[in-house]
């Protein structure tokens, strides 16, 4: 119960800063639509302008999913480089509360508001392709996307040691983002892509939850694809381990100072 | 005399400032290289998504290899545009101004990052286009292309004062800086004119962005929709603007500062 009163301390802490910062929101909103209708506009031009509306919701729910994995991993690198500066997560290791509900607070923050933008990204881009029948289906893709970006938490964890062990949380996730982006099938098929390339993405949860989520919203979504997703909680317990080897062997002891 | 060997001294400080803070973190340089090649592949297949045909196209390939190199190039220069804000934000912009020095040669430490950045990421891409996607790289005409570069850089480099000074008082330049860096490029003659419908072909001409970055692709794939020496000619028509604005509004944000005590133009 303490450990819950905790969580939602935090959340409800965390909330108030990333709501402070309107301008994050806007630009992850405006993103997927400014990129989308940038590689439209190409792809008209590409092809004589018969490039298909469907071509460009598949690359819009592709770059609002991508956003949100992007500024969930760069959020956590940066979580723990502010705390780092700070001198905050000194304070958190010291306070008595583990230092994973601290961390795993600020998450599902992340993950209530990019769900919520993706909700609004996403019922826009339903409504004009495929009009007000499958606006109800925005609402699976919620539950869809509560349970899928869990392994997205584990490797954000993943993603937070590395930055307290490198010190800087840009090159870090410049390098994962970078990785994430190209082979996860956010804009394009992985099937475009060197095979090496595809089992990357395939080993990663994201090309899972960008295609689960577009299926859904399309109306084309089976319940065998949720299958993979167990599998890919790996992710998570993957993360909580590494987590918790990097905060007993080398935070406690190095210190997290920046 | 005393006065422009001051000048060179505390331009050469900044240029020193700069090449310091790059080499300090070595793992950018690292982090750089190992995500250039993705972010490459990225492009490439988010454009050619809606026709895959053109991947075997050699004439397309390396025109777009040639469109993502100015894309490098204007991002390189516009990240410049966040330094003055965090400079101001970390309280280092009034202590570099009361030592005489300008708001444009502070800027020059971190412009410096940005010629590297370019000198680093423009060969890699070209590098990665011709291994990776088996691009043919080809310059139609090699003397127009270095002109094309200098004018470029040289253009964005005021251009990124500008900006500078324009956002200088924003919490969140960077918002404004990642969109414009996207929307700058690829509207303004980034993507070849010639694959452009009619309609875009004769708007795009109107945009000032277009003679500066035009260039650089029409020189590779020798496809100049407006003859060369009158592109060229307006783009080092369009430097000479850009500094000269950028001059008159760091004086007027300069004033401002002095006058009301704070960085802002509003």
């Amino acid at each position: 119960m303490r450990v819950l009163n905790q969580l939602i301390g935090i959340i409800e802490a965390e909330l108030k800063v990333l709501l402070r910062e309107s301008g994050v929101f806007i630009f992850v909103l405006f993103f997927p639509f400014m990129f989308s209708l940038l590689t439209y506009g190409a792809g008209q031009a590409l092809t004589g302008g018969e490039a298909p509306l469907t071509q460009w919701f598949y690359q819009l729910i592709g770059f609002t999913i991508m956003t949100i994995a992007l500024t969930m991993s760069s959020s956590s690198a940066w979580y723990f480089r502010r705390g780092m500066m700070t001198g905050r997560l000194e304070y958190i290791l010291a306070a008595p509360i583990s230092p994973l509900t601290a961390v795993l607070s600020s998450a599902v923050t992340n993950i209530v508001l990019n769900i919520a933008i993706f909700v609004v990204v996403a019922s826009i881009g339903v409504v004009t392709v495929y009009g007000l029948s499958n606006l109800l289906n925005v609402i699976g893709v919620i539950l869809f996307l509560a349970l899928a970006l869990l392994p997205a938490v584990g490797f954000n964890l993943l993603v937070g040691i590395a930055t307290v062990v490198f010190r800087e949380p840009e090159p870090v996730s410049n390098v994962i983002n970078a990785i994430v982006s190209s082979v996860s099938g956010f804009t394009y098929p992985i099937i475009m892509l060197p095979s090496f390339l595809q089992a990357l993405g395939q080993a990663m949860p994201y090309s899972y939850i960008v295609n689960g989520a577009r299926d859904i919203l399309a109306g084309s979504f089976e319940y065998v694809q949720l299958s993979p997703h167990l599998f890919l909680l790996a992710y998570l317990l993957l993360g909580l381990i590494f987590f918790r080897i990097g905060e007993v062997n080398y935070v406690r002891k190095s210190g997290v100072h920046w | 005399m005393l006065g422009r060997a001051a000048f060179i001294g505390r331009a050469l400080a900044e240029v020193e400032k700069g090449l310091t803070i790059y080499a300090r973190y070595k793992v950018w340089l690292f982090s750089d290289l190992i995500s250039w090649p993705f972010w490459t592949i990225f492009f490439f297949l988010s454009f050619l998504m809606y026709s895959p045909s053109l991947l075997g196209s050699q004439y397309h390939l390396n025109a777009f290899t040639w469109c993502f190199f100015t894309f490098i190039l204007v991002s390189s220069f516009m990240w410049s545009s966040n330094f003055l804000a965090t400079s101001a934000q970390e309280g280092i912009l009034e202590y570099v101004l009361m030592t005489g020095s300008s708001i444009r040669q502070h800027m020059l430490g971190r412009s410096i990052i940005s010629f590297l950045d370019l000198a680093v990421g423009g060969p890699l891409l070209l590098l990665i286009s011709a291994a990776g996607f088996g691009t043919n790289l080809h310059v139609a005409y090699p003397y127009l292309m270095p002109i094309a570069i200098l004018l470029a850089s040289a253009f964005f480099y005021f251009f990124s004062s500008i900006l500078a000074v324009l956002l200088v008082s924003l919490r969140s330049p960077w918002i404004i800086i990642n969109v414009a860096q996207f929307v700058i490029p690829f509207t303004s003659g980034a993507i070849p004119v010639e694959v452009l419908p009619p309609e875009i072909q004769a708007g795009i001409i109107y945009s000032p962005f277009f003679y500066v970055i035009h260039p650089l692709v029409a020189s590779a794939t020798g496809n100049y929709f407006i003859p060369p020496e009158i592109v060229l000619s307006v783009a080092g028509g369009l430097c000479i603007l850009v500094y000269f604005l950028s001059r008159f509004l760091e004086d007027v944000l300069l004033r401002s500062a002095l006058k009301r005590g704070k960085f802002t133009l509003f």
